[in-house]
């Protein structure tokens, strides 16, 4: 079977000549998502756990939070981080830190909503069931919540990992040699445009979907072991599935 | 049963918490020991970048992709006007090795700088007062005066500022250069002025009619012309230099550093003297459009005549 | 560095005039292109004919999988080409227009999906037609459902509209990076800009979100 590198210099023409840096630029994007992702996932956790605690002041701190990453803006982070904090405090981050950095806040911020109404979403009685079985407060979150919690936060967490994606094409804009990055200096440099914006949009959209391939396949996993019915992976049947109203 | 369930998705869980530590925390760290590098104040580095660069034998410059001056050609080497010059010159200090930044607009160059992304600047930007105030400059290597790009018959007669004002015609610059400046002196209203991050920005603007002519270097406006938009019903003016409050402004490019590097200044203005005794800088970069006129010109002058107050 | 408050007095008029009514109209713009146009595409998504639906939902998600970033890139430089040139601004509110149109097509089907099957089966009994079933019934209940969302994502373009800066529309971010260039002083333009935006739409969300638990009770 002959194999195609995708991101070689061989490839016939313009191919050639745009898809080695393109890939280049697709790795950094992959890595500054990953991280973001990473980062933003631990901060949802935290602060989802935090905005239904009981007490009233670790709730006001997670909604403080909340309120204030949902609110700004995350290109003018983005610039504020780079070009206006060095200036301030005397320190200057490395761009692609400073990206994952301002991405991963932005959306932990998002994905600690969806946390919390993941949480809010299991049955009162299973809280009630786990107290009447003398479980610590840390057992009833690690064993019997979360575990359902989380089958209710795939769907939603696939929208802001797609959305995270998108986002690092902005990076771009201080000077991250991501994929954006990548395809402008292409057409800054000659190469025509209609192939490299087209590229773009391809590439961005297989990573795209590859995210939604695996939100789904954790989603199917996730409720299995919870004992629900595992929904279709594949996204055409699903909404199909959604709309017969099940 | 039950409990064997749970075991499977804690497993499943806690190892892809793992995974995520271990992705997680190196990175962090390796963030953060870049944020002690740079958080170092600048005394501390002042020789170091000098000395560094010989130490690793490579060092990073800052480019505008702005044909002719720094630009990455098709096969993704550094090139342009600055950069040859400036291969040869860091050779002769021991720096084998240019490791380019591309900054998304010209206005970023200087911010850039600042910001340790790279050492030293290398896009032929021109050495004015007002730059001086926030980096050292090398001593001038060419220097090149103005021209106005227009649509082919220049259809509104622009050879000049006077020219733009009177016609009515919209000029589009690049951010951070000089040539809003020149435009606002000779009372060019705003409204007329588009600002354009990089110059294949500001060729499509005028293919795309939304500016009428652009103000660049004749150099760069040729070069670009010949090499990307020959097919195009488009032509470069005659040359011309700007004048601003009485005084000529013929536009003398250099290399950017940072004020704290004065060691690597002056390695560098040693080197750049013997290669202008040499004649040696007009080879390196005639192909790119340059003559005689602009490599002497620049030969006489010397950064302090340009910025008298540093 | 310290903070230079004289830079910051001088600039802030022109940030807070000519910046703030840029960044109004492509917020504006852009959202009204993207209720009415997502408005459209659900209906057309709605549609029983395959050959509708099927293309315009691949459309919307190929859409909503890509980076508005590269959308405005492709609107302000490659439409040109084809002849169709228009001021950056205008291709900016098309850019968010369209993309936006994609996420508000979703809301306003959960809309109309959300309208109770009774509704459709009464008016089918009361044998009224598919025009007035849709344009006086299940529309206007739908919309209504919608409007937190719609107003989340009227919050959503107006932080996003700084983007639009990046293909040269001089809106508060534009304006403050190029307030910046000149002087060198990014510190100030940059603080301002973040803080204008914070102070904009953390009350507009908290409005939002009032009236969402207002209409939860009707």
């Amino acid at each position: 079977m002959m194999t195609i590198n995708p991101c070689s210099a061989d490839l016939p023409g313009a191919l050639g000549e745009t898809m080695p840096f393109l890939c280049e630029g697709a790795v950094i994007t992959l890595q500054s998502a990953a991280g973001g992702a990473v980062l933003a996932l631990a901060i949802a956790l935290l602060v989802g756990l935090m905005s239904t605690s009981r007490l009233a002041g670790v709730r006001g701190v997670a909604r403080v939070y909340t309120e204030f990453f949902r609110g700004t803006s995350v290109l003018v982070q983005l610039f504020w981080l780079f070009y206006a904090m060095p200036l301030l405090t005397g320190f200057q981050l490395d761009k692609v830190f400073a990206g994952i950095l301002a991405l991963g806040l932005n959306l932990g911020a998002y994905g600690s909503e969806v946390v919390r109404g993941a949480i809010q979403a299991v049955p009162p009685t299973q809280t009630e069931a786990a107290i009447a079985l003398n479980l610590s407060p840390f057992q009833r979150m690690r064993y019997v919540i979360l575990p359902q919690a989380f089958v209710e936060m795939v769907p939603p967490m696939n929208n802001l990992l797609i959305e995270l994606v998108k986002l690092t094409s902005l990076l771009s804009v201080i000077t991250v040699a991501d994929l954006a990055y990548q395809g402008r200096l292409l057409v800054n440099s000659g190469s025509d445009q209609i192939l490299v914006f087209g590229l773009l949009l391809v590439i961005y959209f297989l990573i795209s979907y590859a995210i939604t391939l695996l939100m789904r396949f954790i989603e199917g996993r996730a409720a299995r072991v919870v004992g629900r019915s595992r929904p279709s992976m594949l996204p055409w049947r699903r909404s199909a599935a959604a709309r017969a109203g099940r | 049963m039950t409990a064997h369930r749970w075991t499977r998705r804690d497993f499943f869980r806690s190892s892809g918490l793992t995974a995520a530590a271990l992705v997680g925390g190196p990175a962090l760290l390796t963030a953060c020991s870049r944020v002690d590098n740079g958080g170092a104040t600048g005394a501390t580095t002042a020789a170091d970048s000098l000395a560094r660069a010989k130490q690793t034998g490579t060092i990073k410059v800052g480019v505008a992709n702005e044909q002719p001056y720094g630009f990455r050609d098709k096969s993704g080497e550094l090139t342009g006007e600055a950069p040859e010059v400036a291969r040869v010159i860091l050779k002769a200090l021991g720096v084998d090795t240019m490791e380019m930044q591309i900054v998304d607009s010209f206005g970023s160059l200087i911010p850039g700088l600042q910001s340790k992304q790279y050492d030293f600047i290398a896009a032929g930007m021109f050495i004015i007062p007002e730059r001086c105030s926030q980096i050292s400059f090398s001593n001038p290597d060419y220097a090149a005066a103005s021209a106005f790009l227009v649509p082919k018959g220049n259809p509104k007669k622009i050879a000049s500022f006077e020219d733009v004002v009177k016609s009515g015609a919209k000029i589009g610059v690049l951010e951070g250069a000089v040539e809003k400046g020149y435009a606002e002196s000779n009372d060019v209203p705003g409204g007329q002025i588009q600002v354009f991050p990089n110059q294949n920005a500001a060729f499509k603007g005028i293919l795309a009619k939304r500016v009428d002519a652009i103000s660049l270097t004749a150099v760069s406006l040729r070069w670009t012309l010949q090499s990307q938009y020959a097919s195009e019903s488009l032509e470069v003016t005659e040359s011309f230099v700007p004048v601003v409050d009485g005084k000529e402004q013929l536009g003398a490019g250099g290399f950017g550093f940072r004020k704290e590097d004065t060691a690597l200044v002056e390695a560098f203005n040693a080197e750049l003297k013997k290669l202008q005794a040499a004649k040696g800088v007009l080879p390196l970069i005639e192909k790119f459009g340059f003559t005689a006129t602009e490599v002497d010109k620049a030969a006489e002058l010397t950064v302090q005549q340009l910025c008298p107050a540093s | 560095m310290i903070w230079d408050w004289n830079w910051t007095w001088q600039i802030l008029p022109e940030l807070l005039t000519q910046g703030l009514l840029v960044t109004v109209q492509a917020t504006v713009g852009g959202a009204l292109l993207a209720f009415v146009l997502g408005l459209f595409v659900a209906v057309l998504r709605r549609s029983r004919r395959r050959w509708i639906s099927g293309p315009v939902g691949a459309v919307t998600e190929f859409i909503r999988s890509t980076p508005l970033l590269v959308q405005l890139f492709v609107v302000y430089y490659v439409l040109p080409d084809f002849g169709i040139t228009m001021t950056a601004l205008t291709t900016g509110i098309i850019g968010l227009g369209v993309h936006y149109a994609a996420y508000t097509s979703e809301v306003y089907r959960a809309g109309i999906e959300g309208v109770p099957k009774g509704q459709w089966e009464a008016a089918v009994a009361l044998n009224m037609p598919r025009h007035f079933v849709w344009f006086s019934i299940i529309l206007p209940q739908a919309v209504r459902r919608s409007l937190p969302a719609l107003g989340n994502y009227l919050v959503a373009i107006f932080k996003e509209s700084p983007q639009l800066s990046v293909i040269t529309v001089v809106d508060v971010v534009g304006l403050a990076r190029e307030l910046g260039s000149e002087s060198f002083r990014y510190l100030e333009p940059m603080t301002i800009a973040g803080l204008f935006f914070l102070i904009i739409a953390i009350p507009a969300s908290i409005l939002v979100r009032r009236l969402e638990r207002r209409l939860d009770h009707t």
